[in-house]
């Protein structure tokens, strides 16, 4: 594998935040009514921060891939699509194991959990189609407009603690209207720095994720290559 | 700690396992590629 100095130091620059902002997390100081539970909210909110971005960025780079119809474009919005299903499975187990001692149950079918477990149908059905069609084109002009329709997800489950209550508390940092934070400031410098490791971590990730796909692309085209010179050669 | 430091640590551990497995499964295939590639006529 050549070494490759900008991920190489994206990659160092994320493992530190990482290691800095679990260390945060975990010796925050207990909360008056959650205890240590609210030591949990520092990998999930980031965790669900991190979803939002990488499926606003499925959308973005499918959105650029239908202008400019180079594929580097395609294999980002694959990578990131892949890394919000990741998270967002990251995001609903610790939404679980948060749920369970403070409201009694791991699951409701409230509309926060419901658009989020909604998100994985939605994702996921978009790496299936991928696996569908075998035609490169085809596949990212499908796969594109499926991932800007996706992207609706993104304000959708943010304003679904608003727009139809149920027992998800409201957002913390409000960002609409007068911005506004309801927790301890503390909480606030936590979050903060685990979301800036956290938006680090997508961007190593999807660097990544886009060099082995195309990787994986370039070597699928030369076998495509392999295979029609053979097939001349047997033609005669 | 108290009674739900557990809940917390189960949490950490998930989503550190779960990113290390993922990123364990790029670099198979990262190597497998670059093998595949070495072994092209």
């Amino acid at each position: 594998m050549r070494r490759d100095l900008t991920t190489t130091l994206l990659g160092a620059a994320t493992l530190l935040t990482l290691l800095v902002a679990a260390g945060l997390g975990l010796s925050a100081p207990l909360d008056l009514n959650q205890g240590s539970l609210v030591r949990l909210m520092f990998v999930h909110v980031p965790s669900a921060w991190l979803s939002y971005l990488a499926y606003g960025g499925t959308g973005l780079f499918g959105l650029l891939y239908l202008i400019r119809r180079e594929r580097r474009w395609d294999r980002l919005a694959m990578s990131s699509a892949e890394i919000g299903v990741l998270f967002t499975v990251v995001t609903i187990v610790g939404g679980m194991l948060w749920a369970k001692p403070t409201w009694g149950t791991y699951w409701v079918w409230d509309a926060r959990l419901t658009t989020t477990a909604l998100s994985l149908v939605v994702y996921g059905a978009y790496l299936l189609i991928r696996t569908m069609i075998d035609d490169p084109e085809r596949r990212a002009r499908v796969s594109a407009v499926v991932g800007l329709v996706g992207t609706l997800y993104v304000p959708i489950n943010y304003m679904a603690v608003e727009w139809w209550r149920g027992v998800h508390q409201t957002q913390t940092l409000k960002l609409l209207g007068k911005v506004r934070f309801d927790a301890a400031p503390v909480y606030g410098w936590v979050l903060l720095m685990a979301t800036l490791a956290f938006t680090l971590l997508y961007f190593y990730l999807l660097r990544v994720r886009g060099i082995l796909a195309a990787r994986e692309e370039a070597r699928e085209e030369l076998d495509v290559q392999a295979d029609v010179s053979t097939l001349g050669a047997a033609r005669g | 700690m108290d009674k739900y430091a557990w809940y917390v640590i189960v949490v950490y551990v998930v989503t550190f396992v779960l990113l290390g497995a993922y990123l364990a499964w790029m670099w198979l295939r990262l190597r497998a590629g670059t093998r595949a590639g070495s072994d092209r006529p």
